[in-house]
């Protein structure tokens, strides 16, 4: 004979103590992250604070965010800019990054993906990706700027380019890791190529695919900042190389917290689209916390 | 009725003709997955497959999904020979399956959104498949958040609403504990007395191939070593199972898979 388990609403107190351990979870991961950026402006006061360390204080760097974020005289006055300040430099730097990861993520997942579909294809693609996977993109770069000049397109090609190659590998590594139980089992239910590519592997690849975006994401930051100093007239390296040349220390370091603090935001953005795009996942169920 | 749920057609007859299945090893030997596998199985027949693992029960499976083409030989289906997979021969896997991106009711949506049918339609397949494996109230639910029994509810549903001829169960629950197993024995029996589908059930586990099958095939070292009825009157529950007749059965099973030889068979397996 079993016995019959009746099951009773939990008393009001253990339902506040499940609510208030999941907001202290929470909480305590924003008090670290907090901590961590506070430590790393003590750490920043402390070196800005030696002697003969050319490295501005958090202060003057503040100081000089405020006077020249939306408007510059600094910058009129060397020609730089027609009225605005840093901002328009750092949205020529976003704008390249945008458009470059946008159509590099667009062509590598594309070719990745068929790839895995259309076995031709990898076989041409892949040894021209281990060769220029295996060649740093900095060495690239040049012929970037010889090819198409100092032009964004040239920025956002190295960008685009860099980006497509990552997400091609991403891409195509995710494919092969797709589980094969669940092709088969697709296949089983009457699954065509066609709908198999739609309903498994396309949503199966996204975690894989998705974290592969944000590293080519973070990576496309400092390559445009980069592709910027090597030659360009106008973006966020542009103005640093500018400033280096003009020992305009307050300037430089501004510039590189700003583009850090864009990063973070785009870094943020991108999480919360993986967050609902991978909510199926138990780590897509914790981003999304 | 289940029967109003499954999209078309009923059971299949299944014939294997001399099946061979060779694969050639990295160091050149030959292993025979399958050697020279013969039988025919009447609709609606519910067949169990036993044997010791890596002895050819999964891979006859794979044959008769379309999974593995034979080396020589044919499996057909309705005296069709399979030439691949298909949605009439659907199968539910020892390892999770469940599509872990869709949610429950997607993934019994599966073969339909696969076939082209419109919304309407299969919401009325999955709500009547969900309720009939009880997980109505799950319909929304990742398949994350259900528990492995669960899961394999979502997996034998998905069959259901494929509409599939004959199902091929491959270690269905033999990740799961006993008692969740014993609850999806009774709701695949359920199904099957309703729907009298042909169903080959995998399985190492005697006690499991005795509750469900009314068939028997023995496989031993890849070869069909033995092919008999159950005639043990359904309901099996235990009193059935500890019967005369049950033992007897147990014992020939367990003399014709060579349980004795087992570790002699483990080092020739692991070569």
């Amino acid at each position: 004979m079993t016995t019959e388990i009746v099951h009773r609403q939990a008393p009001p107190e253990a339902i506040a103590a499940a609510k208030r351990a999941r907001r202290r979870a929470v909480i305590g991961r924003l008090v670290l992250s907090i901590i961590g950026v506070i430590l790393a402006v003590i750490a920043w006061q402390l070196l800005a604070d030696q002697q003969g360390f050319a490295l501005p204080s958090p202060i003057d760097a503040s100081r000089d965010i405020r006077e020249n974020f939306f408007s510059s005289t600094y910058l009129e006055q060397k020609g730089l800019s027609d009225g605005g300040g840093y901002t328009v430099h750092l949205w020529a730097t976003t704008q390249n990054v945008l458009i470059g990861v946008a159509l590099g993520s667009a062509l590598g997942i594309s070719i990745g993906l068929l790839s895995l579909r259309l076995p031709l294809l990898s076989e041409i693609v892949n040894p021209l990706a281990a060769a220029f996977g295996a060649a740093p993109i900095f060495v690239a770069a040049p012929f970037f700027l010889i090819w198409f000049g100092i032009q964004p397109s040239a920025q956002i090609l190295m960008v685009g380019f860099y980006t497509a190659l990552l997400m091609y590998i991403f891409s195509r590594r995710a494919g092969e890791n797709l589980d094969a139980g669940y092709i088969e089992s697709a296949l089983t239910l009457g699954g065509k190529p066609g709908s198999i590519f739609r309903y498994i592997y396309l949503p199966g690849t996204v975690p894989e695919i998705a974290g592969g975006f944000r590293i080519a994401l973070a990576g496309a930051w400092g390559l445009e900042a980069i592709a910027e100093l090597l030659g360009s007239q106008e973006g966020a390296g542009f103005l640093i190389k500018f400033f280096a040349t003009a020992f305009v220390v307050n300037g430089m370091i501004s510039l590189v917290v700003l583009l850090g603090l864009i990063a973070i935001f785009f870094d943020r953005l991108v999480v919360f689209g993986v967050s609902r795009l991978t909510r199926w996942t138990e780590s897509g169920r914790q981003l999304a916390l | 009725m289940v029967q109003d749920i499954v999209e078309s057609g009923s059971a299949a007859d299944v014939t294997f003709d001399g099946v061979w299945c060779v694969f050639e090893h990295r160091s050149g030997r030959l292993v025979h997955a399958l050697e020279e596998v013969s039988f025919t199985v009447p609709a609606g027949q519910f067949v169990a497959v036993v044997g010791r693992s890596g002895h050819g029960k999964s891979t006859m499976l794979r044959v008769l999904a379309g999974l593995q083409p034979p080396t020589t030989g044919a499996a057909l289906i309705n005296n069709v020979e399979v030439l691949g997979p298909a949605a009439e021969r659907s199968m539910v896997f020892q390892q999770d399956t469940v599509f872990p991106w869709m949610h429950v009711r997607d993934n019994v949506e599966f073969a339909l959104k696969a076939r082209g049918m419109a919304k309407a339609e299969r919401l009325v397949i999955s709500d009547r498949t969900l309720e009939h494996v009880g997980l109505t109230d799950f319909a929304d639910s990742w398949p994350r958040e259900l528990s492995g029994g669960m899961r394999k509810r979502v997996a034998l549903a998905s069959v259901m609403a494929a509409g599939s001829n004959v199902w091929l169960m491959d270690e269905p629950f033999g990740s799961l504990d006993y008692f969740t197993r014993r609850n999806l024995h009774e709701l695949l029996l359920e199904i099957w007395e309703e729907t009298h589908k042909t169903i080959f059930f995998v399985t190492h586990d005697i006690e499991e191939a005795l509750i469900l099958a009314d068939r028997l095939m023995l496989v031993r070292e890849g070869k069909l070593v033995e092919d008999m009825a159950v005639d043990l009157p359904r309901p099996r529950d235990e009193d059935v199972r500890a019967s005369p007749e049950a033992v007897a059965l147990t014992k020939a099973i367990l003399d014709e898979l060579g349980i004795e030889d087992s570790s002699a068979a483990d080092i020739s397996e692991a070569e």
